[in-house]
């Protein structure tokens, strides 16, 4: 029994491992404080991670971030080793307003596959932490041990704002430190409200986990000190400017006499009451929370006598290099064009060089590419514009060289930077019609705005394949038994009325062949007055017991008038009379063949035959 | 009138077969985006597309609008990726070749388009004209009518040779129909084509250039629109529309 669970804890770790799947989950506490920063993150379970794209956080001021933490969590199972290590994007934020914040999903890419987390929302109320239990995970004293609140000398615990210079230009950038100065230890820190200007531009430096600690001397005291952070501060104004207090929330530690509380127990109390406890455990160590606002910074920021006209902005120390892919090349073919920006100083201000190209060429927007490190001594990398040229004409054209100016802090003075000169030749493309009706219609929808969005009623993904489907096959063949069914069974029934026309035929048959028995006999003894007399006799015969007509009132007038009302056919008519009187005519003429008279003797048996059949259907 | 008959049978189906709470909530979703994209909050109505999208990778309109999405965040290849998905699946939308117009000329870089060969054009839009279902039935419909024809003729005694065409070219217009709609079917379940992600994504090398001959200065952009010729683990050969050859990283770019 016992091996039985063993084997199915094994299996279910080792389930565990191979069901463990990349995650990229967004955390953050579902109600928080308005006054209060909170910790937005943004975890993926793998260590492999690049291109972090954070959303656009509304609502909110980031106070820090993203901070990037790694954490890997490793134990062993069974002599297997398991776990996984992840990695942690997190962001301090200060609500602004009550009300909710909805922070999108962000995304990272993870071996090639792009992960997108899921979207949080959070409350902002005006007291939350009263009515829910938030997690405030930066006081972990917690609730079982309320904090006192006892009020520390402003000389004992402060925090400094140092700028390194105070007079400067617009863009050049100031290293602004915050140090904390203490007498007592301080455990922990937590960056309340950072400023925020217009007229400066912020770039964070990276803090340390664990501020260094120094000491210093400071109005005659020695303080332990802690540089809390450093920041990059480009002024974006001339002026006075003010740079507003930082404020933070600083747990230190006093030491304090315990207030003993009296369990009740008399011996409990009275071993631990005893002098020589006390001097062990009654000396607490007493948490107490602070805020403390750091002093304001007022800088100088001088105007800049006499700039240039290709003055770009930049202040400090660059250099400028630019690059082509070719020199050569026909019309409508893309020419890459770089530049490339680099040296110390506000680079990450600059996003466009004043390019100048020929009225000919075409120019999309520049790709920016960034190569920056943030460091003590300010910024400094460079910045890469890569911009795509096509040339629209061919001939030979110049690309003068980039001439930008910037203020070099060390010798105060403009200096200007200046790129090579590209020649181009550009010779005749192959134009064909589709290219210039190409280009012409991108032309045209250059500008053009987007349409709406279609409103979707019900969502559906549409069958793929039908034609590999069952029904399809199942309809196909019953629509086509069931019309060679129809068809068969309408042949069938055709086949028998024939059947029945075949059988009055052979009836109407027999009926003439009676009528005409004498006459066929005397056609054979060849004898020509008496066969036509029996000819004529024998069809007159016939009308006259067909019809019920009495002798004397038979005439051809009669029998057309009877036909006529019996609704028969009128060549059918026309056929016996024209019988009847060639039998007239016949008779009283001398020359009487053979031939004729047989022919006399069918026709007169498929009139009868025929008037018969046709007197049937009709009768019917 | 035939497409009518058949979203209506369809949505009975639907009323009957499925779960009627999930279209709610996806019906809610649907809102929810519409009202966000409206308000011009995109990268929410983004987030929420794309959970839609998860289930629902194959209707043209969902795709159609978060191609608008991605245009709206300035993400062109994203929104030319969208756009070309809901074109593989309905092409002939207007407002869809619109957009996807406009897009293109958004895009950092252009190509010119070799025309492609005039009948694989008409059949492309022919077969374009309705969903591989609509095809299905309008090819049993002809069935029927040819088998009409057939008897038509069988039991004609006059018009016996109209009867006979008459039966010849609903036969005929029974095949071609059909052939439209595997070609529909075909041209949605292919997936030569994909849209550049990263344009420096190319691998230079030497024997690629021998098969194919030498081009110099082959260049992609991000958004870019190529056809996949050869497949395999490590790289991929693809064709740029204006006839280039190149060797890429796989990871360079994404599947309509």
């Amino acid at each position: 029994m016992r091996k039985l669970i063993f084997i199915l804890i094994f299996c279910g770790v080792n389930l565990g491992i191979a069901a463990q799947d990349i995650k990229f989950t967004a955390t953050a506490p579902q109600v928080v404080d308005l006054d209060k920063r909170f910790e937005v993150s943004f975890t993926i379970n793998t260590t492999n991670v690049s291109d972090f794209q954070a959303p656009t956080f509304r609502g909110v001021q980031i106070l820090s971030g993203p901070n990037q933490s790694r954490s890997t969590s490793m134990s062993f199972i069974n002599g297997r080793q398991t776990g996984g290590s992840s990695v942690t994007f997190s962001y301090w934020l200060q609500p602004i307003a009550t009300g909710t914040i909805n922070i999108a999903p962000a995304k990272i890419k993870a071996g090639g596959t792009t992960y997108t987390s899921n979207a949080l929302s959070i409350r902002v109320e005006q007291n939350a932490s009263s009515s829910s239990g938030r997690q405030n995970s930066q006081s972990p004293q917690g609730r079982n041990q309320q904090p006192t609140q006892v009020n520390l000398d402003n000389k004992t615990l402060f925090v400094r704002a140092i700028p390194n210079k105070t007079n400067v230009v617009p863009g050049e950038q100031i290293m602004l430190t915050y140090k904390l100065y203490t007498l007592v230890s301080v455990s922990q820190y937590q960056i309340e409200r950072s400023p925020v200007s217009k007229s400066f531009w912020l770039e964070e430096l990276d803090a340390q986990q664990q501020p260094q600690i120094t000491k210093e001397v400071f109005d005659g005291r020695q303080y332990n000190v802690a540089t809390i952070r450093k920041v990059l501060v480009f002024p974006q104004q001339e002026g006075n400017l003010t740079i507003e207090p930082l404020s933070l929330e600083v747990t230190a530690h006093v030491q304090t006499k315990r207030n003993r509380r009296n369990t009740g127990d008399p011996f409990f109390d009275a071993f631990f009451n005893d002098p020589f406890f006390s001097s062990m455990f009654d000396i607490q160590d007493q948490p107490i929370q602070k805020k403390l606002v750091s002093n304001s910074v007022s800088i100088n920021v001088k105007s800049l006598p006499n700039t240039p006209n290709n003055y770009i902005g930049a202040v400090g120390n660059f250099s400028l290099s630019s690059s082509i892919d070719r020199t050569e090349c026909k019309e409508n073919e893309a020419i890459t064009l770089k530049y490339t920006l680099s040296g110390t100083g506000n680079i990450t201000l600059i996003d466009k060089l004043p390019i100048k190209l020929p009225s000919d060429f075409e120019v999309y927007e520049p790709t920016i590419t960034d190569e920056i490190q943030k460091s003590e001594n300010g910024i400094s990398g460079k910045r890469t514009f890569e911009y795509i040229v096509i040339p629209r004409q061919e001939g030979k054209f110049v690309i003068d060289s980039l001439a930008v100016s910037f203020y070099d802090t060390e010798t105060k003075q403009f200096k200007t930077l200046t790129s090579s000169k590209y020649n181009l030749t550009i010779g005749k493309g192959k134009e064909s019609e589709y290219m210039s009706e190409q280009r012409s219609e991108r032309e045209k929808y250059r500008n053009m705005e987007l349409l709406p969005i279609k409103q979707i009623r019900n969502l559906q993904n549409p069958v793929i394949n039908p034609f590999s489907g069952l029904w399809f096959w199942l309809l196909t063949i019953l629509i086509l038994i069931l019309s060679s069914a129809f068809i068969l069974f309408e042949y069938q029934r055709k086949e028998r009325n024939k059947d029945i026309k075949a059988v009055r035929l052979r009836k109407a048959n027999r009926v003439a062949l009676k009528r005409l028995r004498k006459a066929q006999m005397l056609l054979q003894k060849h004898e020509n007055e008496a066969f036509i007399t029996e000819i004529s006799q024998s069809v007159w015969n016939y009308l006259e017991d067909r019809f019920s007509i009495e002798r004397f009132a038979l005439s051809k007038e009669r029998i057309i008038a009877t036909l006529t009302s019996f609704d028969i056919e009128e060549t059918l008519i026309n056929d016996l009379i024209a019988l009847l009187e060639r039998c007239e005519m016949l008779r009283f003429s001398s020359e009487k063949t053979f031939e004729q008279n047989e022919i006399l003797y069918s026709q007169a048996l498929t009139a009868i035959s025929e008037l018969e059949i046709q007197l049937k259907t009709k009768l019917k | 009138m035939n497409k009518k008959a058949f979203k209506f049978l369809f949505f009975a189906f639907c009323i009957l077969f499925s779960a009627f709470s999930v279209a709610q909530t996806n019906e809610n979703l649907m809102k929810k985006a519409e009202t966000l994209y409206n308000n011009q909050d995109y990268e929410q109505a983004l987030a929420v597309y794309l959970t839609l999208e998860s289930k629902f990778a194959a209707d043209w309109k969902l795709n159609y609008n978060i191609g608008n999405t991605y245009f709206k965040l300035a993400d062109f290849p994203h929104a030319i990726l969208y756009y070309e998905r809901a074109k593989k699946l309905n092409p002939c939308d207007k407002d869809l070749n619109e957009n996807l117009k406009i897009t293109n000329a958004r895009l950092k870089g252009e190509t010119y388009a070799l025309p492609d060969f005039f009948v694989w054009t008409w059949i492309k839009t022919i077969s374009g004209q309705f969903f591989p279902k609509t095809w299905a039935i309008i090819t049993l419909f002809i069935l029927l009518l040819a088998c009409c024809g057939f008897y038509l003729y069988y039991f004609a005694k006059q018009y016996k040779v109209f009867t006979f065409y008459l039966f010849v070219f609903l036969s005929i217009l029974t095949l071609f129909s059909f052939s439209m709609g595997l070609t529909r079917s075909y041209l949605i379940n292919q997936s030569d084509y994909a849209v550049i992600f990263d344009a420096n994504g190319i691998i230079k090398d030497e024997n690629t250039e021998q098969t194919y001959g030498k081009q110099k200065n082959i260049k992609l952009f991000n958004g870019e629109k190529v056809q996949i010729i050869e497949k395999q683990d490590k790289f991929l050969i693809i064709e740029t529309p204006d006839g280039n050859k190149v060797k890429i990283t796989p990871n360079a770019l994404q599947i309509i």
